[in-house]
């Protein structure tokens, strides 16, 4: 194969993983290259295609609502590679054995660190990496409670080879260690577009060791609890890592939980659910520690949870990692950790780190600044950790930096750039050469380590391997460990199974996720609400010539317009022509306008319900609601475009609808999504079907008209009373017909069986307010089908319709309030005392 | 010189708070130079839970939980103290300031390693050229430490106006160097940021100050309030010395410390999360009476 040769342009120095010295390919990859050039058709090209595909679709690479800056909306944040970083058993063996030892080398020296910290007074760990340690959290050091049984219990590590041949550890991540749920998501994609490499070659499963994971966590709940409930830490769905947060919640099988859905109650932790307060043993954090607990960490922390430090610390709830324990992976320790490795676990250190040096010491510092411009320097003690290629620096920068070292050499490290080893890479019609850095993950059930049997390798983007460590960037690949033979391949898994109880989850609902999921049902159905009056809008007035007809409908809508606030009531009841009118027109479908702000609204909910939803309604809602936006955006003001975009907006929401429908279980979660469509939907029958009505009877015409039209309901009426237009059987059709979806008394009965069955689930009875509405409904329509038809008549049936509108309004404003108090409200926002101005008067010696 | 002393702090809030979580610095601590012989802390309403806890200076914290609605929080802590701070040597024989910051460095294993702790900034004590210049005046080269630290306390006491509401704890302390006007807490802090630009180990201590002399003028009880001052080291024979830069004093016999740490963050009397109350209201009142 042609594009093979092209390998041997690879650097002098840098390991090349293909190709030995004697330019033969390695054994291992024989097996692989292989597959590939027997694949039919258009080869890898086709395979790699369908596999970014999928790795977009389930939102992996791509935020598929990502809620950041307008400019990293839709950015893919690095790319998938399909050829495998591949190593052999024996080779895997050894590295395996360097990180179990790593591991446990690093628990122990968090162990010693928070607690008789003899590393400091044996002179094998500088204090001020310490004490100067942004990690270093004091509150976790309380000398007279009980340690946590382990720090570690999750760790992930950056591994370089250099040209001998030789693994160095790059960087150690402790804190919060990422990646090992795009490593599975990578795997899963890869064996799904290149299923007969993984026939031909022997490589080891990974799916093993999520069970294995989830028995490793249940391990590490307190003692006595047996059947644990556990949930995953996130900071939520603006973390740039939330991607794993879900898929690792959902792998493990355990709950995905914010700072706000927990509590602490006498050294308890609880989620607050619809049922009330739910104990949970075991959190898996992917929440940074400084932000973990405003009332001992982070004051200004609106992530964490309150009391959380002093929770731990009683032992009836277990943190991996435990709080504080980014302390070791400051790059400043690995210089010692030879030294520590004899002294805490008497042995030598198996796996090398890179040569690093730590300008702390002088005989260090003074190396450094006599070969400065060749190295890389670090800062290693504060959350600035990025790397200064100092051969790059201006004169000045350079010499700011010396200023910088010379004032405060402990907070730096400085180290020679590193030649990560060569991999072939598919740049799209050939294998190039590219750098890897090899990232491994482990995991421990307190009985000893595991090593995923994989992992993910990466061509770090930047100007060098240490650029932006904590971050998931550049280009990702599959990691292949090679079975010694087929039979390893097949690990049986072995979750250990408990009694579980048979639950379908109904009362088990976050408040949050009910809260943010009525919120979704409200907006989507205002949405739908908005566009079919927008659309009934431009259908008449892009006519051009606009008759007495329309001007009347184009009047009744421009005050539903405006009640909606979608247009200031100046626009909005201007005459159609006006420049006012059009203004109005082209800002609704603006960026700042009335839909767009629904639409904001609706993308940053389902971004947030994201683990909620099945992935296929992911991947529908996202790229259509980013055409959708599009679509307005574009069509300015211009009628026919922005006709079209309504369209698109409508058929969007029935989609929506669709999914929900076949795809939601009707549990908990459903009723909130559709209470919420139905009160919102209940509010707009009220405006749309009573509020023309309400105008002098000389309009009757077209708010009937434009009463069936909103309410889609045009054609049943014209089917059923062949098209004759009269006050009752419309207002019969619109308000009374329970069977009528769009009418009144359809979403009163639903909102009745909602509450019903909400009740039921959670305990919690919230009273139906709008019982005696329809009663009161019926009549007032009762009065306009009376024989005579007098002037007076028609006033008091106005008047009963008028009173009914507004008290309906009210009493759906007042059964919202009351839902939000029974089911969202269980614990108020948190808010600081004492730590800030109330200190300064305080203390005010 | 024994006191017995009452410090209590009432929170009133405009609605019902929920729930609150409270962390208390109010347990003096005892210590060669003071005594604790009584001390208790009671709070209304009671706490549903109440924890105390040795934190990672040494100081004793109160952690209290309160889960029953309230409009009102009061938490008091009464104490019988003795106090008699060593008297420090004189000054003039103390090793020069340079020397201790050497051993503080020790080529990055320092000795003591517990004083190393206090050499570095902390959160409301950054590093800060205007405050290092300033300390660099009291620091001429060979000076004995506690000569030149003593100088910086009289220096600080001249040049800054003591003025409450000039600043909150919220102030970086570059402005309040700036605008040369705060309160007892801002001065320990300047005093700490120069002492810590010259690698010299400072810490911050919280307390109370004597201000009533006799039985007569107790008639000011409630007056007083908390106090704050800074704690240097200064070699293993003086010790920690404790300088009070608002008053240009060496803490002796009218000094009462409660607890200490890098600033005034780690040792913050009282703070706490609630939830409900909207706006809040507080009030200190601090009794500190001599018993002879």
């Amino acid at each position: 194969m042609e594009s093979i040769r092209g390998l041997s342009s690879s650097p002098e120095q840098a390991y090349d993983e293909l190709v030995t010295g004697q330019k033969s390919i390695r054994y291992h990859w024989q097996g692989i290259l292989s597959v590939i050039r027997a694949l039919p058709g258009d080869g890898l090209s086709e395979r790699v295609e369908s596999a970014r595909r999928q790795l977009e679709e389930s939102g992996a690479t791509l935020n598929l609502l990502d809620n950041g800056r307008q400019t990293d909306r839709g950015k893919a944040s690095w790319t998938f590679d399909p050829l495998p970083f591949v190593i052999t058993p024996d080779e895997w063996g050894v590295l395996e054995a360097g990180l179990v030892q790593r591991a446990a080398l690093l628990d122990a020296v968090l162990g010693d660190l928070y607690g008789p910290q003899t590393l400091l007074a044996e002179r094998l760990v500088p204090p001020m990496l310490v004490h100067a340690n942004r990690h270093f959290l004091r509150a976790c050091r309380v000398t007279d409670a009980r340690p946590p049984g382990r720090y570690l219990s999750q760790y992930a590590v950056d591994l370089v080879r250099l040209s001998n041949g030789q693994w160095h550890v790059l960087a150690d991540h402790t804190e919060v260690p990422s990646g090992a749920g795009f490593a599975l998501e990578i795997r899963r994609v890869l064996a799904r577009s290149l299923p007969e490499a993984f026939r031909a070659i022997p490589v080891r499963h990974v799916r093993s060791f999520v069970d294995r994971w989830h028995n490793a966590l249940a391990a590490l709940a307190p003692t006595g609890v047996s059947n644990p409930n556990m949930a995953v830490l996130t900071p939520g769905s603006l973390s740039a890592t939330y991607f794993e947060h879900v898929y690792l919640s959902r792998a493990l099988g355990v709950s995905l939980v914010e700072g706000g859905d927990l509590v602490t109650r006498d050294g308890e932790v609880l989620i607050k659910t619809l049922a009330g307060l739910r104990p949970v043993h075991m959190l898996l954090r992917r929440l940074d520690s400084s932000f973990a607990d405003p009332l001992e960490l982070r004051a200004d922390s609106a992530l964490g949870v309150t009391g959380l430090v002093e929770a731990t610390r009683t032992a009836k709830i277990a943190v991996a990692n435990a709080l504080g324990s980014g302390l070791v992976q400051t790059p400043a320790l690995m210089p010692f950790l030879y030294a520590i490795s004899k002294h805490l676990l008497g042995q030598p250190l198996r796996l090398p780190s890179l040569d690093v040096w730590w300008l702390g010491e002088p005989s260090a510092k003074a190396y450094v600044l006599a070969n400065l411009d060749a190295m890389i320097v670090r800062p290693c003690l504060g959350p600035d950790r990025e790397p200064i290629v100092v051969g790059m620096l201006e004169d000045e920068a350079r010499h700011r930096l010396q200023q910088r070292i010379e004032a405060n050499p402990g907070h730096f490290v400085a180290q020679y750039p590193v030649s990560p080893s060569l991999n072939p890479k598919w740049d799209g019609a050939q294998l190039v050469p590219s750098a890897v850095v090899l990232r491994c993950f482990l995991i421990s059930d307190g009985q000893g380590w595991r090593v995923l049997p994989g992992g993910l390798a990466r061509e770090p983007a930047g100007n060098t391997a240490l650029s932006q460590l904590g971050r998931l960037n550049g280009t990702l690949k599959d990691v292949w460990v090679l079975a010694e033979d087929a039979a390893d391949v097949q690990v049986p898994a072995n979750r250990r199974f408990h009694q579980v109880e048979v639950d379908r989850g109904s009362a088990d609902l976050q408040s949050r996720v009910a809260d943010n999921l009525y919120w979704l049902g409200r907006y989507v159905e205002r949405l739908d609400d908005n566009a079919r009056l927008l659309r009934l809008t431009v259908t008449r007035v892009a006519q051009g010539v606009i008759g007495v007809r329309e001007g009347v409908e184009l009047r009744l809508l421009g005050k539903l317009i405006a009640r909606a606030g979608l247009m200031p009531s100046q626009a909005a009841l201007a005459t159609p022509e006006s420049a006012a009118f059009q203004a109005g027109l082209a800002a609704v479908a603006s960026d700042r306008g009335g839909l767009a702000t629904v639409l904001e609204a609706i993308q940053r909910l389902t971004g947030t319900l994201r683990d909620r939803f099945s992935p296929d309604m992911m991947i529908t809602v996202g790229p259509l609601l980013n055409e959708v936006r599009s679509g307005l955006r574009e069509a300015g003001g211009n009628f026919d475009p922005l006709l079209a975009a309504l369209d698109d907006i409508v058929r969007f929401v029935s989609t929506l609808s669709g999914l929900a429908s076949e795809n939601m279980t009707r549990g908990t979660g459903w009723l909130f999504l559709d209470l919420g469509r139905r009160i919102e939907r209940a509010q707009f029958v009220l405006r749309a079907a009573l509020g023309p009505l309400q105008q002098s009877p000389i309009d009757w015409d077209a708010a009937m008209r434009l009463a069936l039209e909103l309410c889609d309901s045009s054609i049943t009426y014209r089917w059923r009373y062949l098209g004759q237009l009269q006050p009752a059987p419309v207002l019969d059709l619109v308000v009374l017909d329970d069977s009528n979806p769009r009418a009144f008394a359809f979403q009163m009965r639903s909102i009745a069986s909602h509450l019903d069955r909400l009740a039921q689930a959670s305990g919690t009875k919230v009273p139906n307010l709008l019982e005696q509405l329809e009663a009161e409904l019926a009549h007032a329509v009762s009065m306009f089908g009376g024989e005579e038809k007098s002037r007076r008549h028609e006033e008091q049936a106005l008047d009963a319709l008028r009173r009914i509108a507004s008290s309906g309004q009210h009493r759906l404003e007042e059964l919202s309030e009351a839902i939000t108090r029974a089911w969202f409200s269980h614990v108020p926002a948190a808010q600081a005392v004492g730590s800030m101005a109330a200190m300064a008067a305080m203390a005010a010696g | 010189m024994h006191y017995l002393l009452s410090h209590r702090t009432t929170y009133s809030y405009a609605n019902s708070v929920d729930s609150a979580h409270h962390i208390a610095h109010l347990r003096a601590r005892s210590f060669p130079g003071q005594t604790v012989t009584s001390i208790g802390l009671t709070a209304q309403p009671e706490p549903s839970m109440a924890t105390q806890h040795v934190d990672h200076f040494g100081n004793l914290i109160d952690i209290l939980r309160i889960d029953q609605p309230h409009q009102r929080f009061d938490i008091e802590v009464r104490a019988a103290i003795e106090v008699r701070f060593p008297v420090p040597p004189p000054a003039d024989q103390t090793p020069a300031w340079e020397e201790i910051a050497r051993a503080l460095d020790g080529n990055g294993f320092p000795k003591p390693i517990e004083a190393s702790e206090f050499v570095h900034d902390s959160p409301l004590v950054p590093i800060d050229a205007a405050l290092a210049a300033y300390g660099a005046r009291s620091f001429t080269p060979g000076r004995p430490i506690l000569e030149a630290a003593r100088e910086l306390t009289t220096r600080i006491k001249a040049d800054f106006e003591y003025h409450p509401g000039a600043t909150d704890i919220s102030t970086p302390l570059h402005d309040v160097f700036a605008g040369k006007a705060g309160v007892c807490q801002d001065f320990a802090h300047v005093m700490i940021a120069a002492l810590r630009a010259h690698g010299l180990a400072s810490s911050y201590v919280s307390g109370y100050i004597r201000t009533v002399h006799s039985a007569e003028e107790v008639a000011l009880r409630g007056a007083d309030a908390s106090h704050a001052w800074v704690a240097v080291w200064c070699g293993e024979r003086a010790g920690w010395v404790h300088l009070d830069p608002t008053n240009d004093l060496v803490a002796h016999e009218d000094h009462v410390a409660v607890a200490w740490g890098r600033d005034f963050s780690d040792v913050s009397p009282l703070r706490g999360v609630i939830l409900g109350g909207d706006s809040h209201a507080y009030s200190v009142a601090v009794t500190l009476v001599p018993t002879g």
